[in-house]
């Protein structure tokens, strides 16, 4: 979001007071950023508690903060969202090119095959997808445009002994992202990988993850193991040693974030 | 994910704590981390209290959505401790110089004395903005806004005024005095 822009929204926001949910986040993670931008929102905010005390429960100001809350509670989590929708056609398809696969090898290219399920006692995999400027989903299979949201879906045989899921990427900076679990705060006092089920193809996960992936090469891995992987531990390795962690199973997926 | 019903409801948890909180934030709070020393430290930006304050109730009500906060202990002593952790982040303190289980709010630490030339000015200007307001709106300004408990159905019974009419005038008191402060200048100041 531009600067300009930011000042517009904001202007809208105090005229009107009811901007929409995605314009409010747009404008308040550049607001975050933006010395400018946060002084001249700070303006508005004298004036508005000017003209009314601010700190009862029925001020505008005090209103606004309680629906903004709310409507983030509502959502996934900030910088997620629910993927059923726009992934779910993408992932129909894939569903039916597993019968396809089954009954027949498909030589179009446009066919989705779904990794893994070649032949039975496949190990599991993870499919990565993200959202494309227009909101169609396309595999990730090279370049990543820096910014866009990712989704995942992952295939585990009926006979497999993995029963719990992790999914991190290790940017060009060395850091760290977490995208299952969500592990936004270090104040978060454990936190385990998710449970999965067996013998499933192609399930997807439920939310949309949005990271700040520094531009260049990004290792994605999905980690399978057959007991809860304590995440935060995962993490200082991975930051400290670039290390993944020995027991799992891992389903890595190596890109290259690009500007958009 | 799915996720379990909260145990706290997240409209009587901010309408107990929300005002004292952005008091908290704006006025400035003591605290004590792991070094023993009490300090004060305060956020200027109103933006930066309101998204604090968002993302302290946020971070509350999924702790007590996951388990790790309990339900049963008193709620206030838990956010305020977030949101000054998020603000002394935010101010460039940081979590290391003050780790979040050593970190103590003192709430009744008293603030340095600041002579506040900028709210004084927004007052002198709010003076002059009231004359130029009609009747109807000086009405509305006195009866809606300044209440404690505004709404622009109790404003129109109280002002004999249709609840519409409440309501294009708040939009108009609204509108004309940003206009008005942004004619001052008041917007291109920093």
């Amino acid at each position: 979001m531009n600067h300009e822009k930011a000042c517009e929204l904001i202007t809208r926001q105090f005229e009107s007071n009811d901007l929409p949910t995605e314009e409010w986040e747009a404008m308040r993670t550049h607001v975050r950023d933006c010395g400018e931008c946060r002084a001249f929102y700070d303006r508005h905010v004298d004036l508005e508690s000017a003209l009314a005390a601010d700190d009862v429960a029925s001020s505008p100001r005090m209103k606004r903060i309680h629906a903004r809350t709310a409507q983030q509670l509502r959502a996934p989590h900030r910088g997620r969202r629910p993927a059923l929708a726009v992934v779910a056609p993408l992932l129909a398809i894939a569903a039916a090119a597993v019968l396809y696969v089954a009954v027949r090898p498909s030589s179009d290219p446009d066919m989705l095959t779904p990794r893994g399920l070649e032949q039975p006692g496949s190990k599991p995999v993870v499919s990565v997808y993200y959202l494309s400027s227009e909101g169609q989903p396309q595999r990730l299979t090279g370049r990543l445009p820096k910014g866009r949201p990712l989704l995942f879906a992952y295939t585990n045989m009926s006979d497999s002994p993995y029963r719990h899921l992790a999914i991190a990427g290790v940017d060009s900076s060395g850091r760290a992202h977490w995208y299952y679990p969500a592990y936004e705060h270090a104040d978060v006092p454990e936190l385990r990988s998710i449970g999965i089920k067996q013998g499933v193809a192609d399930r997807q996960l439920e939310e949309q993850v949005t990271s700040e992936h520094a531009l260049g090469s990004l290792e994605i891995c999905a980690l399978f193991t057959e007991t809860p992987l304590d995440v935060k531990a995962v993490d200082v390795a991975l930051e400290k040693e670039r290390r993944w962690p020995e027991k799992a199973h891992r389903d890595c997926h190596r890109v290259e974030v690009i500007g958009e | 994910m799915p996720r379990a019903e909260p145990a706290l409801s997240f409209d009587e948890v901010y309408r107990a704590h929300a005002p004292g909180l952005l008091r908290l934030l704006s006025n400035g709070f003591g605290y004590r981390g792991a070094g023993g020393r009490a300090r004060w430290a305060r956020l200027d930006s109103g933006f930066d209290v309101e998204d604090v304050a968002q993302e302290a109730f946020v971070l509350l009500m999924r702790a007590a959505e996951r388990g790790s906060f309990d339900t049963s202990r008193e709620v206030r002593p838990y956010l305020y401790r977030i949101a000054v952790n998020l603000a002394l982040k935010r101010i460039g303190k940081g979590s290391r110089e003050v780790p979040f289980e050593k970190l103590e709010v003192i709430e009744s630490m008293a603030s340095p004395v600041e002579d506040d030339m900028h709210r004084r000015e927004c007052g002198e200007l709010l003076r002059a903005f009231k004359d130029t307001l009609s009747e109807r709106e000086q009405a509305v300004l006195a009866g809606y806004f300044a209440e404690e408990d505004a709404s622009q159905s109790a404003a129109a019974k109280k002002l004999g005024l249709s609840r519409d009419q409440v309501a294009r005038s708040v939009a108009s008191i609204r509108k004309k005095s940003m206009s008005f402060f942004k004619e001052r200048g008041w917007f291109n100041e920093s």
